[in-house]
């Protein structure tokens, strides 16, 4: 795999990992 | 007079006539101060965003990406951005949940100092009053290129701009400019974007140009532009630069007070995260187009010096008259966002942290009013008579708060045992260090490797001095209840339809991470990569 591609998934890894803490702190947090 | 004089004129026009109708609303001290908590996301989105996108994002920033580093600057922006999350989830919602005027103001009821909430006021007062000057340089600059105004009357109209609709409105005003602003610097950044694309020949054209460019070689590569006459002579020397400077720069989103104070104006805790969400993802797209676009206006000229000044070059030779114009109001409308949430944090800290404010709320007001004409009229002499050092400032003013205040920030929060020695000794020895560090940097005196930064240095130094100091004290009983309360979580931000609605924005976050993946991949890993493959072929055949 070349580094472009490797960066555009680590791009998409750290936002989708991002909303997961926003949706574990908001139940954790807040609950639903 | 020009099409961007005429575009600068209204720009202003426009943020002084919304500025002075937000003012006629202000009433009490919260209004002044936190815009009366009652602002919604939109508005929190916009004033975070348009508080740190400065003048240096379209220049400096920019300038970088042009010369060869777009892809350190979208690293460094893809690590920044989580800061907003963690801010907000584990300091941002709390600060809020204080109810104080000004975050200086928290430390020190959180830790019944005054001593600290002085300290914390006075390094808003020093860095903030420089960073205000350096942005009040940087507008200038660009008046001075765009109309050919005598520099110094350029930082007059610069300081009448800002300080304009600051005053009356105070926060009340400033979010909803800096919303007018931010939705103009978005928009018209995309625009840039379109043109600069389409003078390279359309989206995938200037793909496969930039990966194969000889005068930059490796310019959209994932390091970018190594080697002996770059900053960085590895990919991996450009690499760990570019996770450091974004590790730094994500502390600093979290606590600095000109993005952390945002927090106190939001109407609930719900809008503080859904704000830190929306902010994430606007300044990925943002910093991921003009990064690109600068890197790509090479194709249309690879000799703009200096290079800061290339998104002005695009204005005045890409883009049509009025467009350009336009592009020409954004720029300098992110300057003059952050230079209003400076003056107007510089005024607040003078009056309600440094002086320690106690009496009538009215008087308080036109007191804090007063002190911000002073210090208005300060900053406009020192930008006259002080040589233009934009870098230099910028480069201490905005990261020292990562430093002096990071640890303290998120342990007032977190830790049961940090006392107000601790916390008062944490924030001055970690500004102590970052400045400490950069002078000995600065000067000469010592070569400190990439990981050495002086933001991280003086990180390290706050923790130590926290831990150490807390160690011989004893957490009184007041800071051990203020702290309790502050993780009791108020009834009416439990409603299930706020959470929800929250909770959306989580899925809007996953859903994004994956489409932006998908999207970078095909519009720019693949084509890049077949570009240079194909290169390669026609080079082996070429080669007998």
């Amino acid at each position: 795999m070349s580094g472009e591609m490797f960066l555009a998934i680590v791009y998409g890894l750290v936002m989708v990992a991002s909303g997961v803490l926003v949706w574990w702190g908001v139940k954790k947090y807040y609950g639903e | 007079m020009n099409s961007f004089v005429i575009g600068l004129a209204i720009s202003m026009l426009t943020y002084l006539a919304v500025g002075w109708y937000a003012g006629r609303k202000v009433k009490h001290l919260d209004d002044y101060y936190v815009a009366g908590r009652n602002a919604p996301t939109l508005l929190i989105v916009g004033t975070l965003v348009a508080s740190f996108l400065s003048t240096n994002a379209f220049m400096g920033e920019a300038g970088m990406s042009y010369s060869g580093h777009a892809p350190l600057i979208v690293i460094m922006t893809g690590v920044n951005c989580v800061g907003y999350i963690i801010g907000a989830l584990f300091f941002g919602r709390y600060l809020r949940r204080s109810r104080c005027l000004t975050v200086p103001q928290f430390f020190g009821r959180r830790f019944g100092g005054q001593r600290l909430q002085q300290l914390a006021g006075l390094t808003i007062v020093v860095a903030l009053s420089g960073y205000l000057m350096a942005v009040t340089w940087g507008i200038a600059l660009i008046i001075t290129q765009i109309s050919g105004i005598p520099y110094h009357y350029a930082i007059l109209i610069a300081w009448f701009g800002y300080t304009g609709f600051t005053l009356y409105s105070g926060s009340k005003g400033i979010i909803i400019t800096d919303t007018i602003m931010f939705l103009l610097f978005v928009s018209v950044a995309m625009l840039a974007l379109y043109y600069i694309v389409d003078a390279g020949g359309g989206w995938f054209e200037t793909v496969r140009q930039l990966a194969v460019f000889e005068q930059k070689p490796g310019i959209i590569s994932w390091h970018g532009v190594v080697g002996p006459e770059s900053n960085w002579q590895t990919p991996m020397d450009a690499l760990t630069w570019a996770l450091i400077l974004g590790v730094a720069w994500g502390i600093v989103v979290a606590v600095c007070p000109w993005q952390a104070s945002r927090y106190l104006m939001a109407r609930s805790e719900h809008v503080v995260i859904r704000s830190a969400c929306g902010a994430a993802l606007a300044m990925f797209m943002m910093y991921l187009a003009t990064s690109f676009g600068a890197a790509a206006v090479n194709l249309s000229n690879p000799n703009i010096e200096p290079p800061e000044s290339t998104m002005i070059w695009v204005a005045s030779n890409l883009m049509p008259t009025v467009a350009g114009a336009v592009f020409v109001s954004g720029i300098l409308a992110a300057g003059l966002s952050s230079a209003s949430t400076f003056l107007s944090l510089v005024g607040f800290s003078i009056s309600n942290d440094v002086l320690l404010h106690s009496g009538d709320p009215q008087r308080q007001l036109l007191a804090t009013r007063v002190i911000m004409v002073g210090v208005s009229g300060l900053v406009l002499f020192l930008a006259l008579v002080i040589p233009n050092n934009i870098f230099w400032i910028t480069y201490f003013a905005g990261p020292v708060f990562a430093s002096s205040w990071g640890v303290v920030a998120f342990m007032s929060i977190w830790s049961k045992r940090i006392t107000e020695a601790a916390a008062f000794w944490g924030m001055a020895a970690g500004f102590l260090g970052n400045v400490g560090t950069n002078l000995l940097s600065l000067t000469g005196a010592v070569d400190l490797p990439v990981y050495l930064d002086p933001i991280l240095v003086g990180a390290a130094i706050s923790l130590i001095t926290v831990v150490l100091v807390s160690r011989d004290g004893q957490v009184t009983d007041d800071q051990h209840q203020f702290r309790e309360r502050l993780h009791k979580t108020p009834s009416e931000e439990l409603r299930p339809a706020e959470v929800t609605k929250t909770l959306v924005w989580s899925k809007v976050l996953i859903a994004a991470g994956a489409i932006m993946a998908i999207v970078i991949a095909v519009f720019y890993a693949k084509p890049y990569g077949a570009a240079i493959e194909n290169t390669q072929v026609l080079r082996s055949e070429l080669v007998p």
